[in-house]
């Protein structure tokens, strides 16, 4: 049945888009993405074989409109799911549809909707397919925004569990904004919004013994501040909510609260920023059964400099939630075109400072515990019109009693990149990128090089190796290729894959060691 | 293994289809910190290069530095504006504006942190781009980056 309905979905979809007379009046667009890995035996580096060999991650989605409503359609293949990703995926399913209204600054979702309150520290429902993850919820949302003067919304709805909807539990919830300056007639002077949230989460309970234990149900509530003028802004969000007592967290009944900070500043080539973040217990389950990502409806994403070269991003730190206080900033600033400094096309600098504490295992201290520190300085700078330079350094102190396998020990590291990019002519560029990492700690030292040659438009071709010269010896080989033409990106990697955090936002998911060859074809119409 | 080559024709069927649209009635967050709609953040009456990025991604931040540096000399022969969303969530999206600025970018920045834009778009990765043309319709499409695919971005702009 479900074959037949996809089937007739893609014939209409199909058919719409040729269908003139429906394109003047409305619209038919959707993307698809497939990730697949076949997987081979490799007893180096504890690579992991899923039975059959094979995974395959696929999303279709559809959504047309005409004039103020607007209808879609989302289904996922997991045929079976790729290693690392959680069981409960495998097979087809029909994940999200919905039907909209929108006229005049009012929405009417009725379906599968995501949202977000605030920064998320109270409620977020979002997808994250690099993670499996898609926790949309399955009811009614309603919302308007007056000018920009006054927004609201509420809603009601069942939240999604992997792939199925839970319709046990019940989500309230309602949302409200109002940008006091604009309401007065004065938002051209600056900018103060005053916000806040509410939330409700409801599930019966399924044994006595829970009576007491666990109540029913939890509410929480959020206030905001933005004050934005001149370059500046500044923001405030405190978080109070019930405890989500569960098992995931060891049966805490102290209050959720979240306190966050943030503060910004740009002027000319100039911009920085600092934000704090204090957190206690503040996971928020859409089931008590659970723990985990997939069933998560808030988001406390790790507030750290995301880094993207390889040995930059061996161990990145995660949010504690059960309690954590830290904060970071960061500073950019932009050598002008025609500068001493800047040469002809001007040169980027970046730094970042973020540390992380938490509460010591050992009651006899007080002090807080450092979870993680990290400081990273890049910069970026031609040097004429054929040569690029990227470099970077960061030092991190890393503590393994938060990660993927806790123990009493600190991980320090001292790594340095550095990316040449040579461009040829117009369209071909060659790029090579060295990386190096010292620790006397865990695995110990490693280097890393790339190289990539490029054809402008759409052709890419790399190789690279990672590896562990301090413990293990065990090189990471990877090759790879790719093309991308107007809306189709299709990539071909081989190779060898650590066991290490995906992240994707400020979310992680531990992924197994593996070889094998990831096919990659992504596409919208 | 059926039902992936069924998606894999599902893409095909896709790919022959065109003419998207700029779904204006979604909402981002400015650069002043408002929930606005697309409709109010993109130029009327010019060409406008729509961009979808993120701060934690090296092809995208290649592609907007090469806009950047190309920028004013396009600037001079031809009128058009460049809108950059950065689909950052809350861990990064405080630091798009001031990355925007740290490096220079001349750029119209909107935030779409929870994705409604991105998705309205259908964009499955970044950097993706699209080239509107003084009505507001979809004439180029590229999904990713590498050194060089700028040219093909101004000659698609100096058509318009």
């Amino acid at each position: 049945m479900r074959k037949i309905i996809f089937t007739i979905l893609l014939s209409a979809g199909a058919f719409s888009a040729s269908a003139q007379s429906f394109w003047e009046k409305g619209y038919v667009t959707g993307g698809l993405e497939s990730n697949s890995i076949y997987y081979v035996e490799d007893p180096a580096g504890g690579s992991v074989r899923p039975d059959g060999g094979f995974g395959t991650n696929n999303y279709l989605k559809i959504d047309c409109g005409l004039g103020k409503f607007e209808a879609g359609l989302q289904m996922e293949g997991y045929f079976p799911q790729l290693l690392g990703y959680p069981e409960q995926l495998k097979g087809f399913s029909l994940s999200n549809r919905y039907l909209r209204f929108r006229d005049k600054g009012f929405t009417a979702t009725v379906g599968d909707f995501y949202g977000q309150y605030g920064s998320g520290l109270l409620f977020r429902a979002y997808e994250e397919r690099s993670l499996g993850l898609n926790t949309a919820l399955e009811g009614v949302n309603l919302g308007y925004n007056w000018d920009g003067k006054i927004s609201v919304s509420a809603m009601v709805g069942f939240p999604k569990a992997f792939k199925e909807y839970n319709y046990g539990s019940r989500i309230i919830g309602a949302d409200f904004s109002v940008n006091l300056m604009e309401l007065a007639g004065h938002g051209d002077l600056f900018n103060l919004s005053l916000e806040g949230s509410f939330i409700n989460k409801h599930q019966a309970l399924e044994s006595e013994w829970m009576e007491g234990l666990i109540s029913p149900d939890v509410n929480g509530g959020s206030a905001r501040l933005l004050f934005d003028w001149n370059g500046l802004t500044l923001k405030g969000e405190y978080v109070l909510r019930d405890s989500d007592v569960s098992v995931y967290n060891n049966y805490e009944t102290g209050k959720s609260r979240a306190i966050l900070a943030e503060g910004t500043y740009t002027s000319g080539g100039f911009g920085a920023n600092l934000t704090f973040r204090r957190i206690l217990n503040a996971g928020f389950q859409s089931d008590y059964n659970q723990g985990t990502m997939f069933t998560a409806l808030n988001y406390i994403p790790a507030l750290t400099q995301q880094h993207t070269y390889s040995l930059a991003s061996l161990t990145p730190y995660q949010s504690q939630m059960d309690g954590e206080v830290g904060g970071q900033a960061d500073v950019y600033y932009f050598f002008a075109r025609g500068s001493k400094l800047g040469g002809n096309r001007g040169m980027r600098v970046h730094t970042n400072f973020s540390t992380f504490y938490g509460p010591s295992p050992m009651p006899e201290i007080k002090a807080d515990e450092l979870y993680f520190r990290d400081l990273t300085l890049d910069a970026e700078r031609w040097w004429g019109r054929h040569v690029k330079t990227v470099v970077l350094y960061t030092w991190q102190t890393y503590n393994n009693r938060v990660g993927a396998h806790p123990s009493y020990e600190f991980r320090r590291s001292h790594t340095i990149v550095g990316d040449v990019t040579y461009k040829i002519n117009n369209k071909h560029a060659v790029r090579a990128e060295y990386q190096h990492l010292w620790s006397g700690q865990g695995d110990g030292n490693w280097c890393a090089g790339t190289v990539e040659y490029t054809i402008s438009p759409g052709w890419s071709f790399s190789v690279s190796d990672m590896w562990n010269y301090g413990f293990t010896r065990i090189h990471y080989f990877n090759g790879g290729l790719s093309y991308s033409r107007s809306k189709i990106r299709a990539a071909l990697n081989f190779g060898r894959f650590r066991e290490g955090y995906q992240c994707a936002g400020g979310v992680c998911r531990l992924i197994p060691a593996y070889t094998g060859a990831n096919f990659t074809l992504t596409t919208s119409f | 293994m059926k039902r992936f080559i069924l998606l894999m024709a599902a893409m095909l069927v896709a790919v022959g289809a065109s003419a998207q649209k700029v779904v204006t009635t979604v909402n981002v967050v400015n650069a002043k910190g408002e929930t606005v709609s697309v409709a109010s953040i993109l130029p009327k009456g010019k060409p406008v290069v729509l961009s979808f990025w993120d701060t934690s991604c090296k092809p995208c931040l290649q592609e907007m530095g090469a806009i950047s540096d190309c920028y004013f000399d396009w600037m001079d022969e031809f009128d058009f504006e460049v809108v950059a969303v950065s689909t950052d969530d809350s861990r990064n999206s405080s630091k798009a504006l001031p990355l925007a600025k740290g490096r220079g970018w001349p750029f119209v920045i909107a935030l779409d942190k929870n994705g409604d834009f991105k998705r309205s778009m259908n964009v499955q990765s970044n950097p993706t781009m699209f080239i509107l043309d003084k009505t507001g319709k979809v004439v180029y499409t590229h999904i990713g980056y590498t050194p060089g695919d700028e040219q093909a971005v101004y000659e698609t702009l100096k058509k318009l």
